[in-house]
Order: C-alpha cells, then sequence, then structure tokens
C-alpha cells in the first residue's frame, strides 16, 4: 500500500479548508425561564418551581400618611402571627402588613424613646389646650401603662387593680434602617444603619433597647464606622448583626444589659486562598518589615444577609465578590451552627452555588450575588441573586432542585421579574419578593411540578426510597433532565432488590457510588445463578497457555483419534 | 521457546515480534529491511478505533466521556494527529542530532510501538463493563501496563532508528516533545493569520458592494 503523493496533497487541502471555517462566538445562555446544572455542570432545561401569583405595588400598599415605599431593603414575616415588615432605607420606616393581603397595620418612624415626667406634662397641657406644637414633641405619643414599684410589680389600688398612667413617649427617628427582625415575643427589631446603632422595640414602636457601637477593640480597625444592616436574634436572644465592611463575621450582642453587651465575632467567611494570596505570603517572609503593609492584607469577604430556622442554624449568604477575574465563591450559602461552623455541604465537599456559566459584561464577570436567602418549614432553602434576580432552590443537602426567573428588567417590568431584587421570604409555602427599585413584593406559589419535587426529595432524604418512587415518576413525566429523580428511582429499586431496574435508572442518574454497590449485588447474584457456565468457562482460560502452546500435539492427537483408521 | 530465527519471520508478523523481542525485532526491522508501512498504517487505524472504542463503550463506572460529546474528528485529532507531530516533530530534532533514521524508519517503529497499548486498552474496556468500584485498581493497572510497556517499546524504537546511545535518545525525546508545543503553537499562529486575511477579504468585498 503505497500512499502516494496524491493522498498527501488531498491531505493537506482538507487541513487547509479547515483553517478556513469562520469562528463561533461561545455564548452562555441559559436555555429558558428554568434550569438545573447536571453532573456535567452544563444547564438544563427543567420547569418552573415557582410561578407568580400577585404583585403588590405602590398602588396596594399605600402608605396612610407617608410617601410611597421608596427603596424597601428588607422583608421579614413573622410566621407565628403573619405579619410582615419592610424596612426602608429612603422613607426611613418599618411597616407593619398582614402577610396574606399585604394591607398595611402600622407605619413605624422611629422608637418611642421615654420623656421625662415634666416634658410628659408639658406635652400633655399642649394636647388639652390645643396650642400649636412645640416641634420638639412632634410625633409623640402617649401611652397608659401600669405604675411599677422597685422590683418591677405592677402597684394595685384599693380595689385590686393596677393603678395605671399616662407616660410621653418621644420619637427618636430611624435614619436609613435597612433591617428588620421580629422575635417570638413581637419585640421589633431594627438594623437603624445611619444612626449606627441597632434598636429593639415592642409592638407599640416603644424602646425597649438599643444597642450602639461596641468598644474600640483590637479586633476592629481603628477607621471601622459601625453600620448595621442586617439581624437576627435567636432563642437566647442574642442578636446578630451585619455591618457594612464588617468581614469580620456577625457582630453578636446580648440585649439583657442596657446598651447591649457586645459578645463576640460570628461566622466570618474563610478567606479564599488563591496563587497570588500564596504569593503575597511568601512575599511577606522575605521582605523587610517596612514593605510588608504594602503587599495589602487578605480579608474574607462579608455576609450580605442572614436567616434564622426553628431550630437556631442561623443561614449566612454572601455576595460573591464581581471583579474581571472572579469566577464565584464556594460556599456561598452556609448554615451555621451555634459555634459558626458551616453544616451545609454536598455530599461532605463544599460547593459553587451559584451559576456556573459567568458571562463577561463591561470587564466585569457577572457571578450570582445572593442577597438574601429564606428557608421554609420543609428545610428547602432559596436564596435570591442580585445579578439576575434569579432564585435558587436547594434541599438540606445542597441538592440543586431548581434556578428560575428571567433575568433583571428595567422600570418597564414583566409580572414575576424583578428589578432590584433585595429580600426574599417564605410564608405559608409561597415566596415572597421584595424589589428595591419597583418597590413591589411578589408572591410566588409552588406549582404542580414544584409540588412533587419538594414531596419527593423530602422522601428520598428522609431515606424513604420507596415512597418517593410515584412522586419521582411524577416529577420525570415533566422534568426528564432531573438526575436527582434517576438517582432516587435508583435507590429505590435498589432497596426493592430490583437490581436490572436499579442499574438502569442509577445510569441515567450518573451516580457511579450508588451504581457500582448495586452492580456489584447483580453480578454476585448472576454467577450464583450461573454458576455452572462460569465454572466452565474459568477452568477454559485456565487451561489455556497450555492449549496453546501444545497445540500442534493436541492437532495430531485429534487426527489420530478422529480420522478413519487406515492407511497413512 | 527455541531461539526464533530472524530471516524467516514474514515482515507481517514484526508487530508481534517486537512485542517480547523489541531490541531485536527493531534491529531486524532496520538492517533487513523488514519494515511495512501497510502494516503500520493499519496499526495507527487500530490505534484510533480503539481509541473510540474505550470512550463509547468503557464500564459506565470508569467511563467519564460525555456520549453525547463524542466527536470522531476530535478523537481523530488526538490520535493520529498527535501521532503525525510526534513524527514529525522527531524528525526535525534527530536530523539535527545526526540521527540516521528516516521518516519511515521513525513512523513504522512507533506505529509497531502503539501495538500492546493498543491491546490493553481493548482488554481494559471489555473488562470495565463487569467490574466494581473497588475493582477500579485493575483497570487502571490494565491500562497503565499497556501505556508502560507502549513507552518503553517507542523509547526502544528511536534508539534503534537513529542508532543514539541511551543519553541520546533521552534528550531526543525530550527535545522532541518540546517540538511538539512548537509546532502546535505555529500550526495556531497560521491559523490566526488565515483568520485575518479571510476577515480583510470579507470586509473589503462588503464595503465595495456596499458602495456600487
Amino acid at each position: 500500500m503505497k500512499l502516494g503523493r496524491k493522498f498527501y496533497v488531498i491531505i493537506a487541502l482538507l487541513v487547509l479548508v479547515t483553517m478556513l471555517v469562520p469562528t463561533m462566538v461561545p455564548s452562555a445562555e441559559v436555555p429558558s425561564h428554568a434550569y438545573v446544572y447536571n453532573s456535567w455542570l452544563k444547564a438544563v432545561p427543567s420547569p418552573l418551581m415557582y410561578v407568580p401569583k400577585a404583585v403588590y405595588g405602590a398602588n396596594n400598599m399605600a402608605l396612610e400618611d407617608v410617601a410611597d415605599l421608596q427603596s424597601p431593603q428588607d422583608l421579614f414575616i413573622n410566621k407565628k402571627t403573619g405579619e410582615a415588615y419592610i424596612a426602608d432605607e429612603k422613607s426611613n420606616v418599618v411597616i407593619k402588613y398582614s402577610a396574606k393581603t399585604m394591607t398595611q397595620l402600622h407605619t413605624y418612624r422611629g422608637c418611642y424613646v421615654e420623656m421625662s415626667k415634666s416634658d410628659t406634662n408639658r406635652y400633655k397641657l399642649m394636647l388639652a389646650n390645643k396650642i400649636a406644637m412645640d416641634p420638639a414633641f412632634v410625633g409623640s405619643y402617649l401611652r397608659d401603662e401600669k405604675v411599677l414599684d422597685e422590683n418591677g410589680e405592677p402597684v394595685l389600688d384599693e380595689n385590686g387593680d393596677p393603678v395605671m398612667e399616662t407616660k410621653g413617649y418621644r420619637l427618636d427617628p430611624f435614619k436609613s434602617p435597612k433591617g428588620v427582625f421580629v422575635n417570638n415575643e413581637g419585640t421589633i427589631i431594627v438594623a437603624d444603619q445611619e444612626n449606627a446603632r441597632v434598636v429593639l422595640m415592642d409592638q407599640d414602636g416603644v424602646m425597649i433597647n438599643i444597642i450602639h457601637e461596641p468598644p474600640a477593640s483590637a479586633a476592629l480597625s481603628s477607621d471601622f464606622k459601625f453600620q448595621p444592616q442586617k439581624v437576627v436574634q435567636d432563642a437566647s436572644n442574642t442578636l446578630y448583626v451585619l455591618c457594612l465592611g464588617g468581614n469580620r463575621g456577625a457582630f453578636m450582642f446580648s440585649p439583657e444589659v442596657e446598651g447591649g453587651e457586645f459578645l463576640g465575632f460570628y461566622g466570618a467567611n474563610r478567606v479564599r486562598t488563591s496563587f497570588r494570596l500564596l504569593l503575597d505570603l511568601a512575599l511577606k517572609r522575605i521582605l523587610p518589615k517596612q514593605y510588608r503593609s504594602s503587599l495589602g492584607v487578605y480579608v474574607p469577604v462579608e455576609m450580605s444577609n442572614l436567616y434564622i430556622d426553628d431550630e437556631g442554624f442561623i443561614y449566612a449568604v454572601t455576595t460573591a465578590l464581581a471583579t474581571a477575574n472572579s469566577t464565584g465563591d464556594t460556599d456561598t450559602i452556609r448554615k451555621l451552627n451555634y459555634k459558626g461552623t458551616n453544616t451545609l455541604s454536598y455530599r461532605g465537599e463544599s460547593r459553587n452555588y451559584g451559576d456556573l456559566d459567568v458571562i463577561r459584561l463591561n470587564m466585569i464577570n457577572q457571578v450570582t450575588q445572593f442577597t438574601d436567602v429564606t428557608v421554609d418549614e420543609r428545610g428547602f432553602i432559596s436564596a435570591i441573586d442580585l445579578t439576575y434576580g434569579r432564585v435558587f432552590q436547594y434541599d438540606q443537602e445542597a441538592n440543586q432542585l431548581v434556578i428560575q426567573n428571567k433575568g433583571r428588567t428595567g422600570s418597564m417590568s414583566q409580572v414575576g421579574t424583578t428589578s432590584y431584587p433585595t429580600s426574599i421570604e417564605n410564608y405559608e409555602g409561597m415566596l415572597y419578593v421584595l424589589d428595591g427599585n419597583l418597590k413591589q413584593v411578589t408572591t410566588y406559589e409552588l406549582t404542580e411540578y414544584g409540588e412533587y419535587l419538594q414531596n419527593a426529595v423530602i422522601m428520598y432524604n428522609a431515606g424513604h426510597y420507596e415512597e418517593a418512587i410515584d412522586p419521582w415518576m411524577e416529577v420525570l413525566k415533566r422534568n426528564a433532565n432531573m438526575e436527582l429523580a434517576y438517582t432516587g428511582l435508583g435507590r429505590a429499586y435498589m432497596k426493592k432488590g430490583e437490581y436490572k431496574t436499579a442499574l438502569r435508572y442509577l445510569r441515567l442518574g450518573y451516580d457511579r457510588v450508588t451504581y457500582s454497590t448495586v452492580y456489584e449485588e447483580y453480578r454476585g447474584a448472576w454467577i450464583t445463578a450461573n454458576f455452572s457456565l462460569v465454572a466452565i468457562v474459568v477452568i477454559l482460560l485456565i487451561l489455556s497457555p497450555f492449549a496453546i502452546t501444545r497445540r500442534q500435539k493436541i492437532g495430531a492427537w485429534f487426527k489420530r483419534v478422529f480420522t478413519k483408521s487406515g492407511k497413512r | 521457546m527455541s531461539k526464533l530465527n530472524y530471516q524467516e519471520i514474514s515482515k507481517y508478523k514484526m508487530p508481534f515480534v517486537i512485542l517480547f523481542h523489541p531490541v531485536e525485532g527493531f534491529e531486524e526491522m532496520r538492517w533487513n529491511k523488514k519494515e511495512s508501512i501497510g502494516v503500520a498504517n493499519w496499526i495507527l487505524v487500530a490505534f484510533f478505533m480503539a481509541t473510540v472504542i474505550s470512550q463509547q463503550y468503557t464500564g459506565f463506572i470508569f467511563n467519564n466521556y460525555r456520549p453525547e460529546q463524542l466527536n470522531v474528528f476530535t478523537v481523530f485529532m488526538t490520535t493520529i494527529v498527535v501521532f503525525l507531530l510526534v513524527v514529525v516533530s522527531n524528525m526535525a530534532v534527530c536530523t539535527l542530532s545526526d540521527g540516521e533514521g528516516s521518516f519511515k524508519d521513525v513512523w513504522v517503529n512507533l506505529a509497531y510501538s502503539l501495538v500492546p497499548y493498543i491491546i490493553f486498552l481493548l482488554i481494559a474496556t471489555f473488562v470495565s463493563n463487569f467490574m466494581t468500584q473497588q475493582e477500579g485498581v485493575f483497570y487502571g493497572m490494565l491500562v497503565g501496563i499497556g501505556v508502560l510497556w507502549t513507552m518503553g517499546l517507542m523509547f526502544l524504537g528511536l534508539k534503534t532508528a537513529h542508532q543514539f546511545t541511551m543519553g541520546k535518545t533521552v534528550g531526543s525525546v525530550l527535545l522532541t516533545l518540546a517540538g511538539v508545543v512548537i509546532i502546535v503553537f505555529l500550526i495556531l499562529l497560521v491559523f490566526a493569520l488565515v483568520q485575518q486575511m479571510m476577515d480583510f477579504i470579507t470586509t473589503v468585498y462588503n464595503e465595495i458592494r456596499y458602495r456600487m
């Protein structure tokens, strides 16, 4: 076979032709409204898990005597009482709504601080005589209260009724309240950013405690400004406050003491190690002292929001850095225990919770930036992303359930899209998303697909694999891309003992570990069933080397035995 | 086994002789003209097909290839074209170091060296369908044996083809690898330049069209 000259010429021409094909521009566009990442880390379409139900905008959330919401920053829903609270940083108010209908119940413009007795009397006089109000008393408030003696017990009169007196309270207005939280007793806790304080007040707005900046310590840099943004409180009444620029974690305060007691930091992120960081570490050792500070300090990224569930776990989200080189961080959603350690892991490892296909726009990589997280009663973690307004939902095992919602829109918005999502909350199975630009709350309810998926996941995570078969089948009817469903079915059939079906599903789910376990069982069963055949094959294989080397002798023997006897 | 009489072995059996008697086999091929380009090319075809088969049919547990992304053209590039690059680079390097091998010598020797890799790859692919994850060690072992054997044969083949000493062979192998990188870089450069040229031509053409 001589390869002539023609052959080589043709090859060369083919190569030249392929070079002339124009290059195509790769585009990382998501396939549809909702998608999931499969085990090959490719975004595959998925049905929506939540559809928008209602939009509560400026029209139907009209405030009584204050301008419309201007820049709502935080939404908190008290699940026990069904009340929703929105903190608006431009109108400097916290508004209480009924969560079901989003009708306004009360506006808090600040907290009420107790006035001295003389001021109270002056105020009462002014009110009674209807004279012009002293501007210092504007927004003041009178309340009848029980008189308390030194032990805090109410003083009783002759009939056994508590003695009441009228107390006056002066309004101490909020300035840029960015975070709100309400505990089980109904105490409203507001992160009053520009006033550099955290205010605790009761349902009437009367101040219970005010927490100011912690004392200067070695832990904080000297130019650190205390600007609290988000706050949650746990069952032991400890407050966790996120501050602007507070990258050492959440500030822990105990409100038992008047003025609050600073307890330390909680749940700081790990510093992202990168090649540059290691390089700088090495350089720091080598350089003389005066040049070390110029290298810069590597600090962990600060958290952007917190959510506390009924068991006391605090879920923290971190906004990943969006720079020209960032690729998105891992563990941007964390479930922190009382020690501040992250307990949320995907099959024992950390994972990237954001979008994996990162588009570069205006020289910046559009990584996912979570602004808020919420967890419903069944443990499903929903986080909202600022970059594209997408809702990401995960379960307690960090399995990804869905990423949905269209990208950000401008002022002409479609129902269900967001422009600048600032907060997400859940109430009675519905998601509430607060938009800071469009000044509205959009509620989302679970679709049928979402219900099936969530039911199946709960049973799957609890280990009830067989009961999950029906919901998984329903999920697959609607979403053939859901690898979790195939794995779920595979494990269910494994438990049932139907190995062949299990293998088929596990293969579709790309679950190699479980596949291997099941295959071992399957193979063992097959060998036991066909043991005689296997034994014969094995014996032949062992004997084959001898047979091959002595093949001529064996051939001669056969000839002798099987040919007709007679003259050779 | 009795001593092989090398004079009698036909040229078509040489690849299998080389498996177990590399040095004598390569020498025999060189001095007694037992090289066959036809056989070498068929071995390359087998190499290509074995790679495709391993990507398709390796057992699920060990297969890291996405089935929908199996691109025969890509496999062709990574097998045959890489082989071609290595041979060309080797010729370039060894001619400069006073190597005596011709293009045909190097091509045939390297192609014949691929035989153990192909055989072990096919065996491993077949067996992987019946193994569990814990037995994965054996899969790696099979492939590893194939790779090491092939590398050894390639080394000896180059040594014989160019009549180098051991040290010089090592040096030439390293230079060959560097040479491959340089060739690829040059090809990409030419590719980019041709693209620019095409861009230029289309732009000029469009300009002229719209101005007419």
